[in-house]
C-alpha cells in the first residue's frame, strides 16, 4: 500500500473539487486550536481583515474591542471614524513590517516619529492618515488620539487569545532617515511627497518573515499564550509603484505572503493559517466573489468565506456550541462588502482615459 | 404663560404631574399635544400650524389635549417638547476623542430625530421660546458609590451649545435628585408608572414591571418644578 492509498478525499482534486459544485467545496481548513465563543480575539491588518471582526461579531463570538466609539455615536459615524473597523484604532496594518512598528511602539515603549503632516490648518497623522478623514484639529489632538490607539493596541495584545492578522501587501513606503514605514505613500491620503525622503520598498520573502516573527515573538513575550491566525487578503493590489503590471505585481505580493504566513503557520504549533485568500482567488471559484471590477469583494464573498471559517471551528468544538458558531451574517443589502480601506484611495491616481 | 407640551408616552408622567400640582402654579396654563411611540413622526407643517396627517396621531392629539386638531404658536408662549427621541450627551471624561468625534456624536444624537424635527418644525413658524426635555434616562438600581454628574452636566452644556443655540432652542436637564450612578435614573422613579391616556382601553394603566424607561408621577412632578424654576414661574402664594 502505498502512502496515496490512505489518503481521504479532500487530498485528491477529483472527489473534492472537480466532482462538486463550487459551494460543495469543504474540508478547506482545519484549525489548529479552537475559537471559542468566549476567547478574545483581536483583528488587525489589511482591509479584508474588517471583515472577520464583523462576522466575529454577528456570530456572538467574542470580538475584543479596546477603542470604543463614543457613547451615543452612530454606527455609520463609528465606522467613518474608524472605530471597531479593527480592535483598535490603528488604521489598515498592511505590512508585517508595519506590524512590527506598532508592536514596539506598544511593547517596547518606542516613541513614535515626530512627524505630522499639516494641510489647511488640519493635522493628519502619518501612521494613520484616514483616521479622521478631516485631519485633527492640533498636532497635540493627533498625538494624544495616537497615544490613546497605541495604548489600545497594548491592551489587545495582553488581553487577547487569538490575535488575527490580515496580511496584505509587500509594497511599501519608508522615511529613508527615519528608516520608519508609513502605511499610504506620503501624498496620496495626505501629505507630501519628497523623494529623496520617501522611498519605495517591495518587500521580499526574508524582510516580511523576519518582521513577521519578530511581531510574533515580541507579542508572546507579554503574553505567553496567544495565540495568533494569519490569513492573506485576497483582495488585488489597487496600484503598482514596482514598475511591473499591476497584476503581475498582485501575484508576486500575495505568493510571498502567503509562503511567509504558510512557512510560518508550518513551524509553529500556536499559528495557525486560514485560506481566505485561496477561497476568494482559486480558479475553481470562477472569480464568482468579485464585483465587475474584479478587484473588491462582494458581500456575499465574504460571507462564503466567513461561513468557511466558522463551520470549520464548528467541527472543532463539537456540537455543544453549534448554535452560537451556526449563527450567519444577516445577508447584506449591499453588493459590496462594506470596508475601510485606505488604499483604494490609489486609484484616484490613476489616469482616466 | 400659555405653555404646550408636546410628546409621546413620557408625556404621561407630566400630564398627570401637572394635575396634582396645577394649582400651585395658578400663572400657567399648560396644553398637552401627545402621541405614543414615533406617532409625532407623522406631523408637518400646513400653513401657520402643525397638524398631524395621520389619522390616529389627530385623534390622540385631539384626545390629549382637549379638542385640537393641531398645534399653532400664535396660541401659546413657551413650547416644551419632551422625550421624541431626545437623547443627552455624556463628555467622555476618561477617554480622549478628537473635537471633531464629539461634535460627530452630539449631531448623531440630534440631526434627524424627532424632538429636532418638531422644534425645526416651529422655528419655521415662530420664534416662540422652545425647550427640549429628553427622555428620561433609563433606570437602574444605584449601585455606584460615584454619583458624580459631571460627564451629564459637561455634556449637556456642550450639546445646548453646539447644537440647541444656534436655533435658539434649550435642552433642560433632568432634575439631578433623580440621577443615580451618573447616567441613569433612579430606579424608584419607574414604580407606578403608567401608560399615556390617548383615549383607547388601556389608557392609564401600569406599565410592566420590567419597564425601566417610563417614570412616575413623582418623576414628572420634580421635573415640571424644575422646568418651571428655570423659566422663573414662581408659585402661587397660599
Amino acid at each position: 500500500m502505498n502512502p496515496y492509498e490512505r489518503l481521504p478525499d479532500k487530498a485528491f482534486w477529483r472527489p473534492a473539487i472537480a466532482d462538486r459544485s463550487m459551494f460543495q467545496i469543504d474540508e478547506l481548513w482545519q484549525p489548529k486550536f479552537a475559537l471559542r465563543p468566549k476567547m478574545p480575539v483581536a483583528t488587525f491588518g489589511s482591509c479584508f481583515a474588517q471583515h472577520i471582526g464583523k462576522a466575529l461579531k454577528a456570530r456572538d463570538f467574542n470580538w475584543l474591542i479596546t477603542e470604543h466609539s463614543p457613547l451615543g455615536m452612530k454606527p455609520g459615524s463609528a465606522q467613518e471614524f474608524n472605530y471597531e473597523v479593527f480592535s483598535c484604532r490603528t488604521g489598515n496594518i498592511y505590512t508585517t513590517s508595519l506590524l512590527r512598528q506598532w508592536t514596539s511602539w506598544a511593547l517596547e515603549g518606542k516613541a513614535p516619529p515626530d512627524e505630522c503632516w499639516e494641510a489647511s490648518g488640519r493635522y493628519y497623522d502619518p501612521f494613520r492618515p484616514a483616521v479622521e478623514r478631516d485631519g485633527f484639529e492640533s498636532r497635540d489632538e493627533m498625538e494624544k488620539s495616537r497615544q490613546v490607539a497605541i495604548d489600545a493596541f497594548c491592551e489587545c495584545i495582553k488581553r487577547s487569545k487569538c490575535f488575527v492578522f490580515t496580511l496584505g501587501l509587500t509594497e511599501s513606503w519608508v522615511n529613508a532617515t527615519g528608516g520608519y514605514e508609513y502605511p499610504m505613500c506620503p501624498g496620496t491620503v495626505a501629505g507630501e511627497f519628497d523623494e529623496s525622503r520617501h522611498l519605495f520598498e517591495n518587500q521580499s520573502f526574508p524582510v516580511i518573515r523576519e518582521n513577521l516573527v519578530a511581531s510574533i515573538e515580541m507579542m508572546r513575550q507579554v503574553n505567553p499564550d496567544l495565540k495568533f491566525l494569519l490569513t492573506v487578503s485576497p483582495v488585488p493590489l489597487t496600484a503598482t509603484c514596482s514598475g511591473k503590471h499591476v497584476l503581475v505585481a498582485t501575484t508576486y505580493s500575495k505568493s510571498v505572503l502567503r509562503a511567509v504566513a504558510g512557512d510560518i503557520a508550518a513551524e509553529r504549533d500556536f499559528v495557525d493559517y486560514f485560506p481566505s485568500f485561496e477561497i476568494i482567488n482559486s480558479p475553481t471559484f470562477r472569480g464568482s466573489f468579485f464585483e465587475p471590477n474584479q478587484r473588491n469583494v462582494t458581500a456575499f464573498g465574504v460571507d462564503f468565506v466567513m461561513s468557511h471559517f466558522f463551520d470549520a471551528f464548528e467541527e472543532k468544538i463539537g456540537k455543544n456550541q453549534k448554535g452560537r458558531a451556526r449563527k450567519r451574517q444577516k445577508p447584506a443589502k449591499e453588493k459590496r462588502a462594506d470596508e475601510v480601506c485606505e488604499e483604494e484611495l490609489l486609484d484616484a491616481f490613476g489616469r482616466r482615459s | 404663560m400659555r405653555l404646550a407640551v408636546i410628546g409621546n408616552s413620557h408625556i404621561g408622567s407630566l400630564k398627570r404631574a401637572w394635575d396634582r400640582i396645577s394649582e400651585e402654579y395658578a400663572s400657567v396654563e399648560i396644553v398637552f399635544f401627545g402621541a405614543k411611540g414615533g406617532g409625532l413622526g407623522h406631523l408637518k407643517v400646513r400653513g401657520r400650524r402643525i397638524v398631524p396627517t395621520d389619522k390616529k396621531v389627530l385623534n390622540s392629539i385631539k384626545f390629549i389635549s382637549r379638542g385640537h386638531t393641531g398645534f399653532d404658536p400664535t396660541k401659546h408662549d413657551v413650547v416644551l417638547i419632551y422625550g421624541v427621541q431626545g437623547q443627552p450627551f455624556f463628555f467622555p471624561l476618561e477617554n480622549f476623542y478628537s473635537a471633531q468625534c464629539i461634535r460627530r456624536v452630539m449631531e448623531d444624537l440630534v440631526r434627524g430625530r424627532l424632538h429636532f424635527r418638531l422644534a425645526t418644525m416651529i422655528r419655521r413658524l415662530s420664534d416662540i421660546p422652545v425647550y427640549i426635555g429628553h427622555r428620561p434616562l433609563s433606570a437602574e438600581e444605584r449601585i455606584s458609590e460615584n454619583q458624580n454628574l459631571d460627564s451629564y452636566t459637561k455634556g449637556m452644556a456642550l450639546l445646548n451649545e453646539t447644537m440647541f443655540a444656534p436655533m435658539n432652542v434649550h435642552m433642560i436637564s433632568q432634575p439631578a435628585e433623580t440621577i443615580v450612578n451618573g447616567n441613569a435614573t433612579d430606579l424608584k422613579y419607574t414604580i407606578g408608572s403608567r401608560r399615556l391616556a390617548v383615549g383607547n382601553a388601556i389608557d392609564d394603566d401600569p406599565h410592566p414591571e420590567e419597564d425601566v424607561n417610563h417614570m412616575n408621577d413623582e418623576f414628572g412632578e420634580l421635573w415640571l418644578r424644575k422646568f418651571f424654576a428655570e423659566l422663573g414661574v414662581e408659585r402661587t402664594e397660599e
